[in-house]
């Protein structure tokens, strides 16, 4: 019994070049396990972990799709021929109100509107757009990480769906958001450590996922949350601790998501893109696949000046720096103070009708200044990580006679 | 970021397709360009087996059969043969995004070998480019008429 299988392109690495394999069996599972002994590395390009045949490959036994028919039982004669064909497939983005794959509200996670903030673009310069990051479901470009890094840990089986297994991080409010609705979706307990100075929403809207919280001391800041994390996840193994400061999984959904989802929105042209420095996890991702569609691509930094802190930003020159940051993929560190911040905050929620917090403002704030260098024909992009919201008790958006900002602020840290 | 041998489409076979994704509205249309050398010959009208206005994928056995007249028209059977010696670009259309590829033509591209021609609607006149997607890159490919 011999019967050959044509190997298509895209496969041929993994059976040694081969166009074609000669194989043994009376059905098609039997030959495909046959090829799968011979070449094992071309075994998941073609079926899945349950043995089934990849969605987007075709498998042809004499002429007939398998699928149409009898699938893996289709009988083979001796010098019959197996064709394997990866589909031709594709499609635009899914429409916001489209969740892929159906599902639960973690469909909902990613595709948010990139919009043009026409009433601010510097005159003259070029144009600036903003993700609404703040459209996720939980409310804030968390989202798309914390969903990374938990599902890395179940496909790695560190985490079951459903275990009741402990997930804890430190977070200065929004990662914390989101896992504790991921992990409220999943099955998992939620513990997030963070700052005792975090604003009222943040730590209600934590709880309300049915989260528990342990507070750090508010002076040490995101610095202290770290500490303290990571002392109580050394105590107790059983603890699961994504950490997002060193997990690859923090620029890879970026990278994997928000990178691809500007690219495609503006069609790949993307001359400078603007973020805040919090994990670094923003501008390592989407700088990443900005650069690979094109090499010219202006990696900006906004950071607050030192000593200043606004929320959820951090200096560079304040200590701790994420593993997860390569500052040598950054090409420039913008500096903006928490003036800057706030009046850039107030004039988009005045001119453009956009809700968002101060460090929103401050990379707004800065990518307006990175337009008004650049040509018309360019385009600017910062991501609007979360929404107004979430500072509402920090009283800054309306002005008030006489007042100073940075005094106001200065006796606070502002989160 | 526009790298290699630019994409040869005549006017005559860029109409068609604009013509067909016109004619596959409200869903995404799609096709093989049979060609050598990275110069288009003629247009496969393919049916989209998933038909959606996000999605499209060659129907299996409409596939098959396309690879078997270009094998006819051109002599080569791109099945057995390198692909690109006469499959020069799959063609799909997006009804109102950017002809760009979108994340999910870039996760299931698997053809290496073979530019993509993306139709986009969303524009007036459509807009039509051509890209080379490989192991999850975007290149973008000129296009030019002749």
């Amino acid at each position: 019994m011999s019967l050959q299988i044509r190997i298509p392109p895209v496969l041929r690495p993994s059976v040694g070049g081969a166009r074609q394999v000669e194989v043994a069996g009376a059905t098609l599972r039997e030959a495909l396990d046959d090829l799968f002994a011979q070449f094992p590395a071309v075994q998941p390009q073609i079926v899945d972990g349950e043995g089934q045949i990849n969605r987007f490959v075709n498998v042809y036994v004499d002429n007939e799709d398998v699928r149409l028919g009898q699938g893996l039982d289709t009988p083979v004669a001796d010098g019959g021929t197996i064709i394997v064909l990866p589909a031709m497939a594709g499609g635009s983005v899914f429409p916001p109100n489209v969740c892929r794959g159906g599902g639960d509200i973690l469909g909902a996670i990613g595709g948010t509107p990139l919009v043009e903030l026409p009433h601010l673009r510097p005159e003259g310069g070029a144009r600036v757009w903003a993700k609404l990051e703040m459209l996720n479901p939980s409310g804030s470009i968390k989202d798309r990480v914390a969903l990374s890094l938990i599902e890395a840990a179940e496909a790695e089986g560190r985490l079951t769906p459903g275990s009741g297994q402990v997930v804890m991080e430190p977070t200065s409010g929004n990662t914390g958001i989101a896992l504790a609705m991921i992990c409220a979706v999943r099955g998992y307990r939620f513990r997030a450590v963070m700052p005792e100075s975090a604003t009222t929403e943040r730590v209600q809207q934590i709880s309300m996922y049915g989260a528990e919280i342990v507070f750090s001391p508010g002076e040490l800041g995101s610095n202290g949350g770290v500490a303290l994390a990571r002392e109580l996840a050394a105590a107790d193994p059983s603890v699961y601790m994504p950490f997002q400061y060193a997990n690859p999984e923090n620029p890879g959904a970026h990278y994997r998501t928000t990178g691809p989802e500007i690219l495609e929105a503006l069609d790949g042209k993307v001359d400078a893109f603007v973020a805040g420095l919090g994990t670094g996890g923003t501008l390592m991702g989407v700088g990443r696949a900005l650069r690979e569609a094109n090499p010219d691509v202006q990696i900006v930094a906004a950071e607050p000046l030192q000593g200043e802190s606004v929320m959820g930003l951090r200096s560079l020159e304040d200590g701790y720096t994420p593993e997860i940051l390569d500052v040598t993929q950054l090409d420039r560190k913008l500096l903006v103070t928490n003036t800057e911040s706030v009046l850039t905050m107030r004039q988009a929620l005045r001119r453009e009708g956009i809700w968002i917090g101060v460090s929103c403002g401050a990379a707004l704030s800065v990518a307006l200044r990175v337009a008004g260098e650049m040509a018309p024909d360019q385009n600017v992009v910062t991501v609007f990580a979360d929404g107004g919201a979430r500072y509402a008790s920090a009283g800054l958006f309306e002005e008030r006679d006489g007042e100073d900002l940075e005094e106001l602020m200065e006796d606070r840290l502002w989160w | 970021m526009v790298d290699g041998a630019p994409l040869v489409l005549p006017r005559a076979l860029r109409d068609e397709l604009v013509a067909h994704a016109r004619a596959g509205l409200p869903n995404e249309a799609c096709g093989i360009l049979g060609g050598r050398d990275g110069v288009v010959e003629r247009f496969y009208p393919a049916v989209n087996g998933e038909p959606s206005p996000f999605f499209y994928t060659i129907e299996s056995q409409d596939l098959l059969r396309i690879l078997g007249e270009i094998e006819r028209d051109f002599g080569v059977d791109p099945v057995a043969e390198d692909v690109e010696e006469a499959v020069a670009a799959i063609y799909h259309s997006h009804v109102e995004s950017p002809a760009f590829p979108s994340r999910t033509d870039v996760e299931i591209a698997h053809w290496p070998d073979a530019a993509y021609v993306i139709v986009s609607l969303g524009a007036e006149p459509p807009d039509v480019r051509a890209f080379m997607i490989r192991d999850g890159r975007i290149e973008r490919r000129a296009i030019v008429e002749a």
